[in-house]
């Protein structure tokens, strides 16, 4: 059950995760960020100060804190599909276009085929379909990995 | 959704009776009219004027209905079944699916942005994600609820709508409450939106009107008193709490409230408190049983008269 308890990020995770925001993706959010498991990264914006952290936690579970930010892998960063969209107007890097069709098949959990390999880096990547940023999916040679939870795909 | 007319239990037909009198044949003929469909705009994720703009584009003919809460709209177009929940603009959070009674009491609870709120029984979310955004993703919500499974839709529903101001903790309420208070640990609001009888919702689900019995209001008061004491514990002076259910049963309702006065005699306030809708006072005698006069500030949401869920919020500040 160990992997499932939530804790605060140390200054060395909080700053690897910071580097990545702004180094890949040109934003710098302002936000105390908890981890769940090895991976998970989560994100709290509001008022929360260790003790209450601490005293919460001795009263009971903690199941989620904040919102489901995004995933470490190996040193890169997979925004959630979520804070793609909430930091819209922030992010301003590795971002690639998608046309109406295609972004109707990746909000139905469809990986994406491309005609021709992007002008972009292997890895993962932001999402835009008009003025929206609908998510972050991983670039492979000219596929585009999906990762829209299953109970979040339009049908 | 089915309309079909299923047959009303007689001890339900007397309650209503007793307690709407010669209205009561309009208050079932509107409990077997459909719903309306209204949704609440997500500011956290987009503005109601970005909103209105994707809804006209897409045909859908919707008005406003609240002027002190434009984030309230009501679709007027016919949709087709599930069009609502599973469009793109769902997916993307930029709107809740919320009936309209359901969207009064966090507005009544007026929470701003540098506050601690607790959200006693949060799941499914509803009211929990408009909380949120009326305190632009700022101060703090701790938002319980004790079944993993309606954790589950509260924690899909948070995530949808971009909610980073809050805890999801699993607890019985009242004890989670006692705990807290054994830490000296007090909230500045506290919303209680109770688990009830769900009266007020029989438009939605008419399977509410068979499941309904005497013995269930029984016990949902006696769960309802708890968590209103322990839960009122943990409410700092001056603070306030808003009590709500979607039923309409007075041991659900006005005896909770008057429950509260006596065991806090000197501690609680029922404010007077108006909404842009029509509301009617909480009832102070029901069944031989008289409840304190302040409980008249309590509002009652009748379905006939605003086309909408039955409701009861009372408003209750800590002196």
């Amino acid at each position: 059950m160990e992997q499932n308890k939530i804790s605060p990020l140390n200054r060395n995770n909080e700053e690897l995760i910071l580097d990545l925001c702004e180094n890949k993706y040109g934003f710098k959010p302002k936000l105390q960020f908890f981890k769940k498991g090895e991976k998970k990264i989560w994100a709290f914006k509001g008022k929360i100060s260790k003790d209450f952290f601490i005293d919460i936690n001795k009263c009971t579970k903690i199941e989620i804190i904040g919102f489901y930010f995004g995933f470490i892998d190996e040193n890169d960063l997979r925004l959630s599909n979520d804070a793609c969209q909430l930091f819209r107007k922030e992010i301003k890097k590795n971002i690639f276009e998608l046309n109406d069709k295609q972004a109707e098949e990746w909000l139905k959990g469809n990986d994406l085929i491309l005609e021709e390999k992007p002008d972009l880096k292997e890895g993962y990547i932001i999402l835009k379909n008009k003025d929206e940023l609908i998510g972050c999916g991983k670039l492979t040679g000219s596929r585009i990995w999906n990762y829209v939870n299953k109970e979040r795909r339009v049908r | 959704m089915s309309h079909e007319k299923i047959e009303i239990k007689q001890s339900y037909k007397e309650r209503i009776n007793d307690l709407l009198k010669d209205e009561s044949e309009i208050y079932f003929d509107y409990c077997f009219r459909p719903l309306k469909t209204f949704i609440r705009v997500n500011t956290l994720k987009i503005s109601v004027e970005e909103l209105k703009k994707i809804l006209r584009e897409k045909n859908w003919k919707f008005e406003q209905p609240l002027k002190s809460f434009l984030e309230a709209i009501k679709i007027e177009s016919r949709l087709s079944p599930g069009e609502l929940g599973n469009c793109k603009e769902h997916q993307l959070g930029y709107y809740y699916v919320q009936e309209l009674s359901s969207m009064l009491p966090p507005l009544l609870l007026n929470p701003k942005e540098d506050e601690i709120i607790f959200d006693c029984c949060a799941a499914p979310g509803s009211k929990t994600t408009e909380v949120s955004a009326l305190m632009k993703n700022k101060g703090l919500i701790v938002a319980n609820d004790i079944k993993i499974d309606r954790i589950k839709a509260l924690t899909t529903n948070l995530q949808r709508c971009g909610c980073m101001n809050i805890i999801v903790t699993k607890a019985n309420a009242s004890g989670l409450a006692f705990r807290l208070k054994e830490r000296n640990f007090y909230f500045d609001k506290i919303l209680l939106d109770a688990p009830c009888s769900g009266e007020g919702t029989i438009r939605k689900d008419l399977k509410t009107l068979k499941i309904w019995n005497e013995n269930m209001i029984k016990k949902l008061s006696g769960n309802q008193k708890d968590l209103i004491k322990n839960c009122f514990a943990v409410l700092k002076k001056n603070g306030v709490m808003v009590y709500s259910t979607c039923t309409l049963a007075p041991e659900e309702n006005e005896e909770v409230i008057d429950f509260l006065i006596k065991n806090y005699p000197t501690e609680v306030k029922i404010e007077d408190v108006k909404l842009e809708i029509k509301t009617r006072k909480g009832v102070t005698e029901w069944r031989n049983k008289k409840y304190d006069e302040q409980v008249k500030n309590c509002l009652r949401i009748y379905p006939q008269d605003n086309d909408c869920e039955g409701f009861f919020i009372a408003k209750i500040r800590r002196i």
